[in-house]
């Protein structure tokens, strides 16, 4: 779909994303992204898909899903209009590790790695900024997830299969029965970032 | 962490930071790096400490530690290759670990000034340099996300001896 900056919100031309690069740089950036718009219970992209696009999310509301072994598909988090998601398989290509699904009629921005990749190479400051935002931004979620293993870690810790239980009650707050229930309650413990 | 590793010592172009950059160019990148000699246990950065500096294993082997509540837990034993230190370096955040030699060897740095200066030079073979740390955070998450969904995926009946071969770690007590 065409689109031009009268298009853009102001608040991604002059948000957290590209921050430090020149109006110019930012415009043309975002002015090369692909703008689409998908309305309620559209599939941006499928877990275990092997795409490579970043999305921008103009307006509207994301759902990140998860499928794991519990028969219901977990929330992992929403995105809202002005952040962006996929950008690991931009950088660096592996099969989408969650779903991503419209909750409302959405209109989302998106670049494949090989323009991407072109604009860096091209010494596009803008492409340069956002692999710099994303970087930080994997760390921050890398050293919460780490601290999410050391926690459970340590509340486990020489545990033996008796008292394992009643550890997990500790840690989740909740008297649980069952291997589903203790999943669920660790889901909403850690779940949700 | 990260990267294949090896017994054998190798040279820091070898490694995987620079993967993608011209042959010409990597020794210029090289020639920012100091190389650091180890003797005996010694400890090459500690978990808390400022991360001043990235780190490449050249030769010797290493163990990662980091202290936790139940006390000091193992997470890794690394050989050359490994490259360490550039979280922090991205995020100016702590060491979340300590790595301590365990009988010398050496490592190649890179201290935060230089590294800043590469992450934000816009010149191609930078900026290959600076996709290559990225990529290595990524990876690294998408381990860290594994350990933890399959940490969240286990019955019930497990042990805790299986819990933490899960979490790759082995408990000292």
């Amino acid at each position: 779909m065409e689109h031009s900056k009268e298009t853009l919100p102001t608040f991604l031309i002059d948000g957290p994303l590209l921050r430090g690069v020149a109006r110019e740089d930012r415009l043309s950036f975002l002015e090369s992204m692909n703008l689409q718009t998908y309305p309620p219970g559209d599939v941006l992209f499928f877990e275990g898909e092997l795409g490579d696009e970043l999305f921008l999310v103009v307006s509207g509301e994301v759902v990140i899903l998860n499928h794991t072994e519990m028969d219901e598909p977990v929330e992992l988090t929403r995105i809202l209009a002005g952040d962006f998601f996929g950008e690991m398989a931009l950088l660096s290509p592996a099969p989408r590790s969650a779903s991503a699904i419209a909750l409302s009629f959405t209109n989302a921005l998106s670049m494949p790695r090989r323009q991407y990749l072109d604009r860096l190479e091209g010494g596009d400051p803008a492409a340069a900024a956002l692999m710099h935002s994303i970087a930080r931004r994997v760390c921050q979620r890398l050293r919460a997830t780490d601290g999410r293993i050391d926690l459970i870690h340590d509340a486990l810790h020489g545990a033996s299969s008796e008292d394992l239980e009643s550890r997990l009650v500790n840690l989740t707050g909740r008297d649980q029965t069952g291997p589903v229930g203790w999943r669920e309650s660790l889901l909403q413990f850690f779940g949700g970032a | 962490m990260s990267e294949p590793q090896t017994t054998k010592p190798v040279a820091l172009e070898e490694t995987s930071l620079f993967k993608n950059v011209r042959e010409d160019m990597v020794q210029d990148l090289i020639d920012r790096f100091a190389e650091r000699p180890l003797t005996g246990a010694e400890v090459v950065f500690k978990q808390g400490d400022p991360g001043d500096f990235l780190v490449v294993i050249t030769s010797g082997q290493f163990d990662l530690i980091r202290n936790g509540a139940t006390g000091e837990v193992h997470l890794a034993e690394l050989g050359p290759g490994t490259i360490l230190g550039h979280v922090s370096l991205v995020d100016g955040g702590p060491r979340s670990a300590t790595l301590r030699a365990h009988d010398g060897g050496s490592v190649a740095t890179l201290d935060r000034k230089t590294f800043s200066a590469l992450w934000q030079d816009p010149s191609p073979d930078a900026v290959q340099l600076q996709m290559r740390v990225t990529q290595l955070v990524i990876e690294e998450l998408r381990v860290a996300n594994r350990k933890l969904a399959g940490l969240l995926d286990m019955p019930l009946a497990e042990t805790p001896e299986a819990i933490q071969r899960l979490l790759g770690v082995t408990a000292h007590r």
